[in-house]
């Protein structure tokens, strides 16, 4: 009994403490390449992703996004493979454990979200599945503090869609990018 | 209680785990099949047999779709006018037709009117990716190529009564394996 109270003393503490400390909102966005992973029909490409960011509690921020990749064309040695790479335009929700948006310093971060992927190639033609399609992405990050508000911002997340009939398509991002924090202290 | 909770949770842990291994062992994979043509009929068998490639035969036992199947093709047209060159596929275990009307009434064409610039001795080269801008049928296409066997049926306009040379056809095929 002695146990369970000193538990909800502790939960009673630490809940008027988060609820004393006002939801802070932010944006910022990012570039980089993204390097799909046992992909033979796709190389290395580009991404751009904008975020929202939403810090619920002190050390988890809910960042909806959006993002558009661009793939390159492989090289094949034995024939032209003479068509563009795979577009990904993207939509999702992430999770950050350790980004407080806001403060100063280096704030090193896990970062996990689940989205929909729609990937396009007009050079398929008729082959082009267009869909879109459930996944999900988790890495780690690392924001530094430039100022109160602004942020430098990299991360590297593992980017993994399922496919229909069973498989999935995966591929690392690096990013690097700025934050905008309103209302950082 | 605690002892059956913490079962639980490693069993929720092993099926994610093994979920997201899932996942992480499947691939994209794309191989390519060339094959030639020995005699210059106007009409053109062959038997396409990828399942000998090495990428296919490392992943036959865990192939979970076709992605795309397309052909890279070098024909000459030795008459003196354009011609219109097409692609009919049929299942390996259906005979094989010798004829232009058999092939028309029974495979499935994929590729039609591919033009063929006038001759006589003009090259023509169907790229990979001109021959998907072109391709038709692509649900049986994936069909016949999931089996890695099937028939290759080539005829211009006219059938055997036209004169053009098939030289070289490469077929390629993308698809995703794991376990």
């Amino acid at each position: 009994m002695r146990k369970l109270l000193v538990v909800l003393g502790v939960c009673l503490l630490t809940t008027t403490s988060i609820m004393a400390e006002a939801p802070r909102l932010g944006i910022g966005v990012s570039g980089g390449s993204e390097i799909p992973i046992a992909q033979d029909d796709q190389s290395a490409g580009s991404i751009f992703e904008f975020r929202a960011q939403l810090r619920v509690l002190p050390i988890i921020q809910l960042e909806p996004k959006l993002w558009i990749t661009k793939y390159g064309s492989p090289d094949f040695a034995e024939f032209d493979f003479d068509i563009d790479g795979s577009k990904i335009t993207g939509f999702g929700l992430d999770a950050t454990l350790g980004n407080n948006m806001g403060e100063s310093g280096v704030r090193p971060f896990f970062v996990a979200g689940l989205g929909f992927y729609k990937a396009t190639n007009d050079d398929l033609g008729a082959m082009d599945d267009t869909g879109s399609r459930f996944g999900g992405s988790g890495g780690v990050g690392l924001a530094i503090g430039l100022t109160p508000n602004v942020a430098f911002d990299v991360r590297s997340k593992l980017h993994v869609t399922t496919v229909d009939g069973g498989g999935s398509r995966k591929a690392l991002a690096i990013t690097g990018g700025l934050n905008y924090c309103f209302g950082g202290k | 209680m605690k002892n059956r909770t913490s079962k639980v949770s490693l069993f929720g842990l092993l099926i994610v785990t093994l979920t997201l291994a899932g996942c992480i062992l499947s691939g994209t994979f794309v191989v390519d099949y060339m094959f030639s043509f020995s005699t210059a009929t106007g009409f053109y068998h062959y038997m396409v047999d990828v399942t000998t490639t090495e990428t296919w035969e490392e992943h036959q036992e865990d192939i979970q779709r076709i992605d795309v199947v397309g052909f890279e093709m070098w024909l000459t047209n030795n008459m003196a006018n354009e011609m219109t060159f097409n692609v009919y596929l049929d299942d390996a275990d259906q005979p094989t037709y010798d004829n232009y009307e058999d092939v028309d009434d029974n495979a499935t064409q994929v590729l039609d009117n591919l033009v063929l610039a006038a001759g006589p001795g003009t090259a023509t080269h169907v790229t990979y990716g001109m021959s998907l801008s072109q391709i038709k049928n692509v649900e049986y296409i994936k069909d016949v190529a999931e089996a890695g066997r099937f028939h290759y049926y080539g005829v211009a306009e006219g059938g055997a009564y036209t004169n053009f040379t098939v030289d070289s056809v490469r077929v390629i095929i993308t698809f995703t394996a794991g376990s």
